[in-house]
């Protein structure tokens, strides 16, 4: 019995990334709790490798794999797969009706050692076979019924792996995502008395409908394929409708649910999480490190502009190259430095480096690549964000706990780490400038209002101070989330 | 965004699903060609050789010819279904230029395994090695028909085949007549062996004219022993179980011996041998049906299936399915059960033009009866293999070797009157077991061709993604797991 038990989908310990990193921090940050970790992966993979090292205080890694497909077992009794397909069916109909609470009545059929599904059951029994041909006649209006048993297939096989999956014990169940992650922390808070919390750093049921939106390899008919779609195909609904339902269920069970910012806060309320559940933790930075950094000196007369972040679409660098052509029509001497890796578009890089020479700002605008961004927040006077669509960007808070001003578009958690969260955050004061998507001029003018208003940038340049080391220090979010835990724990 | 989720596998992939799996069914037909020519020649023999062959030569003549052929079909049964799914997915695939190498490989190796052992056992015969040598010639010419009819019947090349046996047939009975004629037994089988070797040169022939000789070399039909260990059992047990009665009926006290490696049944081979004449007929029948009707709509299903079709065109191509094969069957029932009553009632006619002893009438007319049964049974086994139903056709032709050992034992333990029966009565209970199969798995078809499929397996994509990604990427099209539809 530990006293935390991580459910994680695609994530910590194999793979690298910002949860991961998170979830590391967390843990390292509470030696005094035994954690256990539910690993989900889609099948076996040996030559995976540990992408952290492990703290002392995680106890046991228990891997699930979700389209392992080997051990299919035996058929079971001839009544009892009439009653499992019976009950299964009737489950998943009030399930599709809206109805969340049947999936405690669901649960027994999988996990009740008496009734013992086995994966032949459900796969190659003429009772589950029944069940197909009844949910095809009655939801899929005769659309292609080999695509159909595939998608049955490929959603039904890591279903049953989820609903048989044996639970660590564990006080509280804290899982990073819905989805399948979400499936297993409700089956655990419902078989172990055991709290759960939910914490999301984006909005899964939302990734998902973007992820299919796009996808190819989801069937859809020619006839569908070349008309502007007005709605997606049968099989993409079905996909999202699935994943949808994992959203809702985990939300309904959770005790509480975390989110980063008020944006995701809404996006999660939309996609059917109970408002008085969730609140806000933020992520946060080591906040001394960053403060003990020296500001560049306010008298230096030739002034720089840094743009931070990958040089790829998404971040519409080709705005912030826009704007600095504006801007440099009336302060020739300002140099523009674009600071984060180039070689992920490299398509996109060329284009932007074309446009810096037809713009005549090669003199200008440096591409400095993937540096140490330490040493660089010294040397900057303003930090510029032009992209499209963020979460809860860290150069924000890394910029304002050094007393960067920091101008973003007005996108992701952007206004509430500029701006502040709630009405007494916003009492700072504005810690930076937020612009229009995609525009340039608009772009230009904060640069130009920042670097002529030295008393506006040094008010905001405090206000970014105080503002992250009052809500944005790593400390003190994890302390929130130790409370959280102390609270939660049966 | 952050590093959750797993990018959707690519798991909706049609299988293979129809491989032309149609050479099953030529299978059951081509061992008529050779057999034509077998009772043409015995029949020729006796009627025109009797001043220097006695009817102690005629059985040594037919039985060696039979050794011969027995040896051939059980020892060419362990590698030719497996060979025939080889070819026939093969064939499927568009691959035909290694045919002929893997026609050498699979020639090669099956001589290798088995020769030695017929070797082995014909040189205990009694005659000179000339007889013995030509004895094993003519095994391994029948495993090379064998063989060589599978490449040609994939291509559906009958005509090649046909006239191959016309021309054997031509060739042996002058052979026979006037080798024969100068050194007697050993002559007339010479003259057969002489034909059987026309048979298989021009089979071989044309085979190379078909498909070339591309490849030096193809041993991959051995992986197939691998993949479809069933229809290696399938094809042992049906090519035995075929044989198994007369094997026992040979060792029985009924047996004589004519040499010490050769016994043969006088009361049972001859009449078992007429009897399988009988049931030609509804095998061509049967075949020229699927050839025109059956196979269709058979490939209509597996069309619709690929082309994405929805439930209710799956049923309406299930039913026709149903629809042809319960009239192609009927039919075949209807002409067939009145060729079998015709040849009962004439056959103590029969029994007189074969020159046989009335003896023999009783074992004759249940012979046809039973070979009527297990010609049924024969049909509908190719049809549960033409829907790949290798575990049931396993069953039946499993079912049918072992009860036709057990009760071909007891009906020698009752007496002459039951002579017949135990080949009847297991082939009674293996057509019945066929037909229970093929009903229920033709009422449940969707269910079968789906429930089959095998998971694939997924490819690993766990992605990774940190905190500066946009909100949902563009997933890259994954390449398919499992073989792509054509």
């Amino acid at each position: 019995m530990t006293d935390v038990c991580l459910i994680l989908e695609g994530t910590y310990p194999f793979v690298s990334g910002g949860v991961s990193t998170w979830i590391h921090q967390l843990i390292t940050a509470m030696p005094d709790v035994r954690f256990s970790i539910l690993s989900i992966s889609p099948f076996p993979n040996p030559y995976r490798e540990y992408k952290y090292k492990l703290p002392p205080n995680v106890f046991d890694i228990q891997d699930i794999y979700l389209h392992d497909a080997k051990n299919f077992g035996k058929l079971s009794s001839p009544a009892q797969r009439r009653a499992s397909a019976e009950g299964i069916e009737s489950v998943l109909e009030a399930l599709i009706d809206g109805d969340l609470e049947a999936f405690g009545k669901g649960l027994d059929f999988f996990r009740n050692p008496e009734k013992g599904l086995s994966l032949a059951d459900a796969f190659e029994s003429q009772e589950a076979w029944e069940v197909l041909t009844r949910l095809y006649t009655k939801y899929a209006d005769d659309v292609s019924f080999l695509d159909f048993f595939w998608t049955y297939r490929s959603i039904f096989l890591p279903l049953v792996n989820t609903m048989q999956c044996p639970i660590p014990p564990a006080r509280l169940y804290h899982v990073v995502s819905t989805g399948y992650a979400g499936l297993i922390a409700s089956i655990a808070t419902r078989t172990q008395d055991a709290g759960m919390l939910l914490t999301e750093h984006g909005v899964y049921t939302h990734e998902r409908l973007l992820e299919i939106s796009q996808a190819t390899w989801i069937y859809t008919p020619q006839k569908e394929r070349f008309r502007v779609q007005q709605e997606l195909s049968y099989f993409k609904r079905v996909w999202l409708g699935f994943f949808d339902m994992l959203g809702k269920l985990t939300y309904h069970n959770a005790d509480r649910i975390i989110t980063l910012f008020e944006g995701n806060r809404i996006k999660q309320i939309s996609v059917g999480a109970p408002p008085e559940k969730i609140s806000i933790i933020p992520n946060g930075i080591d906040i001394d490190a960053y403060r003990a950094l020296a500001l560049k000196p306010r008298s230096a007369r030739k002034k720089t502009v840094a743009f931070v972040g990958r040089i790829v679409s998404i971040k519409d660098v080709k705005t912030f190259l826009h704007a600095a052509k504006i801007v440099s029509r009336n302060r020739p001497e300002t140099e523009f430095l674009l600071i984060g890796p180039m070689d992920e578009e490299p398509e996109y890089y060329q284009e932007c480096r074309d446009l810096t020479k037809s713009l005549g700002l090669k003199d200008v605008v440096r591409y400095l690549g993937k540096v140490d961004l330490m040493s660089w927040y010294s040397k900057v006077d303003l930090l510029v964000l032009t992209s499209l669509s963020e979460a809860q960007p860290y150069v924000i808070i890394e910029a304002n706990a050094v007393g960067v001003p920091v101008i973003a578009t007005d996108v992701g958690a952007c206004r509430e780490l500029i701006e502040g969260r709630d009405e007494e955050d916003r009492t700072l004061g504005p810690s930076g400038l937020l612009t229009g998507v995609a525009n340039p001029s608009e772009t230009a003018a904060a640069i130009d209002t920042l670097l002529t208003d030295g008393e506006l940038w040094n008010e905001m340049s405090e206000a970014g101070r105080a503002r992250t080391q009052a809500h944005y220090d790593q400390d003190d979010l994890i302390s929130r989330y130790l409370n959280l835990y102390e609270h939660m724990m049966r | 965004m952050a590093g959750i989720g797993f990018k959707l596998q690519k798991l909706l992939s049609g299988d293979d699903y129809s491989s032309g799996l149609k050479a099953f069914g030529f299978s059951a037909l081509i061992t008529a060609g050779p057999f034509l020519i077998t009772v043409a020649l015995i029949v020729f023999v006796s009627y025109f050789s009797y001043d220097n062959l006695t009817d102690r030569g005629i059985s040594y003549l037919q039985s060696l010819i039979t050794y011969c052929y027995a040896f051939s079909l059980v020892t060419v049964g362990f590698s030719y279904l497996v060979l025939t799914r080889y070819v026939a997915d093969e064939y499927y695939r568009g691959h035909v230029t290694s045919f002929s190498a893997s026609f050498f490989s699979a020639y090669a190796i099956n001589l290798a395994v088995w020769a030695p052992l017929v070797l082995w056992y014909f040189s205990g015969l009694s005659v000179g090695w000339g007889m013995r040598i030509a004895a094993v010639l003519l095994y391994m010419m029948a495993v090379g028909m064998w063989l060589a009819m599978i490449y040609l019947s994939a291509a559906q090349n009958y005509w090649p085949v046909s006239r191959a046996f016309l021309i054997g047939l031509v060739a042996s009975l002058p052979s026979a007549y006037y080798l024969g004629l100068w050194h007697g037994l050993q002559g007339y089988f010479m003259g057969f062996v002489i034909g059987q070797a026309v048979v298989l040169i021009a089979l071989v022939s044309t085979l190379l004219k078909e498909f070339g000789y591309w490849e030096p070399q193809d041993h991959n039909w051995l992986g197939y022993f691998r993949q479809h260990k069933r229809l290696f059992w399938i094809g042992f047990f049906f090519n035995f179980g075929i044989w198994v009665d007369k094997f026992i009926f040979w060792i029985s006290p009924q047996g004589v011996w004519l040499d010490p490696r050769l016994r043969y049944s006088p009361i049972y081979d001859s009449s078992m041998f007429i009897a399988y004449l009988t049931i030609i007929p509804s095998m061509v029948y049967f075949f020229l049906l699927v050839e025109t009707d059956f196979f269709f709509k058979y490939q209509a299903y597996y069309a619709a299936l690929q082309d994405q079709e929805g439930l209710t065109v799956l049923e309406r191509r299930r039913i026709a399915i149903i629809d042809s094969l319960r009239s192609n069957l009927s039919r075949v029932f209807v002409v067939q059960g009145l060729i079998t009553l015709m040849a009962i009632i004439l056959s103590p006619w029969i029994l007189t033009l074969a020159r046989l002893s009335p003896l023999h009438l009783s074992v004759l007319r249940l012979g046809m009866f039973s070979a009527f049964i297990q010609a049924g049974s024969l049909i509908v086994m190719n049809i549960l293999l033409y829907f790949d139903h290798q575990k049931e056709a396993l069953h039946v032709t499993a079912a049918f070797c072992v009860l036709n050992a057990v009760f071909t034992e007891m009906s020698l333990r009752l007496g002459l009157f039951a002579y017949g029966y135990g080949f009847g009565l297991a082939a009674l209970v293996s057509f019945t077991l066929a037909i229970y199969y093929l009903n229920t798995r033709l009422r449940h078809l969707h269910f079968w061709t789906f429930t089959r499929q095998p998971f694939p397996e997924p490819v690993l994509v766990l992605d990774e993604q940190d905190e500066e990604e946009p909100v949902g990427e563009q997933i890259p099209d994954e390449p398919e797991p499992g073989p792509s539809p054509a």
